[in-house]
């Protein structure tokens, strides 16, 4: 059988990553995470709150004057 | 009396990866950098030969693994998927570093449409039979994308659909690389050890 004698099998390095990679990479991927979370919060969702708060404002019943929400002419 | 035997068993990737983007739990992946990290690492030092860089080349893929895990399609298994991460931000790694490299084109093989399946079993055997220091030292000499195909083939033993995918190429187009990359490790035998 060819893998049996495969060489390509017996040049695979013995080495290990260090005990604290594990900590670097997961507190990259934490800081990575949140930062999305800031961006994801002032971009999309920004934007749909302001899009709720404009459509309930323009909805209520209480708004005297649904024409201030109007743009000028 | 009856004893019930309660197996705990773990987890499968694609479980993991399931419950990682319901939860975002990075502790998850925690379980997935314990089941791949060290592979990741000695497969970036077998492509750039130096631990250093090698560490923070595992750094980058892990964290664009995480980051990218809702891409992952489950088409291929979780482990081609890293690999193909893997190899590809070895090989950019590779080319900013030498910034430009001559690549050997050879026009005899332009033609060539289908290899044959004796021929590579042939010349299988060829490589296999050399001596394990000399396969090290001769892979360096070898081009990124060559060294890349040779270890997905044989140290990695990913099945040529696997390796298209990695590659982003059509079957005929990885086993004519395949070809030119095994001649050419031949051909660097040949010059230094058989001719000397």
């Amino acid at each position: 059988m060819l893998s049996n004698n495969n060489p390509f099998k017996r040049i695979v390095p013995a080495e290990d990553l260090p005990e604290s990679h594990k900590k670097q990479v997961l507190d990259t991927v934490d800081t990575a995470k949140f930062l999305l979370e800031i961006a994801n919060l002032f971009t999309l969702q920004q934007a749909e709150t302001n899009v709720n708060l404009l459509s309930t404002l323009i909805d209520s019943p209480n708004t005297t004057n649904k024409d201030d929400f109007k743009r000028p002419q | 009396m009856s004893v019930t035997k309660k197996t705990t068993k773990s987890p499968s990737d694609k479980e993991l990866i399931t419950q990682i983007l319901a939860t975002g739990d990075t502790t998850l992946f925690g379980i997935l950098y314990d089941r791949y990290a060290n592979k990741i690492y000695r497969k970036c030092i077998s492509m750039v030969k130096n631990t250093e860089d090698a560490q923070d080349l595992s750094h980058d893929i892990l964290v664009k693994a995480f980051l990218n895990i809702a891409r992952f399609a489950g088409n291929s298994s979780f482990s081609t998927w890293l690999y193909a991460i893997t190899y590809n931000q070895c090989i950019d790694f590779l080319r900013q570093r030498q910034k430009k490299r001559t690549i050997e084109f050879d026009s005899a093989y332009e033609n060539i449409d289908q290899v044959d399946d004796e021929e590579t079993v042939i010349a299988e055997k060829k490589l296999f039979d050399m001596e394990v220091e000399r396969l090290q030292e001769l892979m360096y000499l070898l081009s990124n994308e060559d060294r890349a195909i040779l270890l997905m083939k044989y140290q990695d033993e990913m099945s040529v659909d696997d390796i298209r995918q990695v590659l982003n190429l059509n079957i005929s187009a990885v086993k004519m690389r395949l070809k030119r990359a095994r001649d050419r490790l031949r051909k660097h035998y040949h010059r230094i050890y058989v001719k000397s």
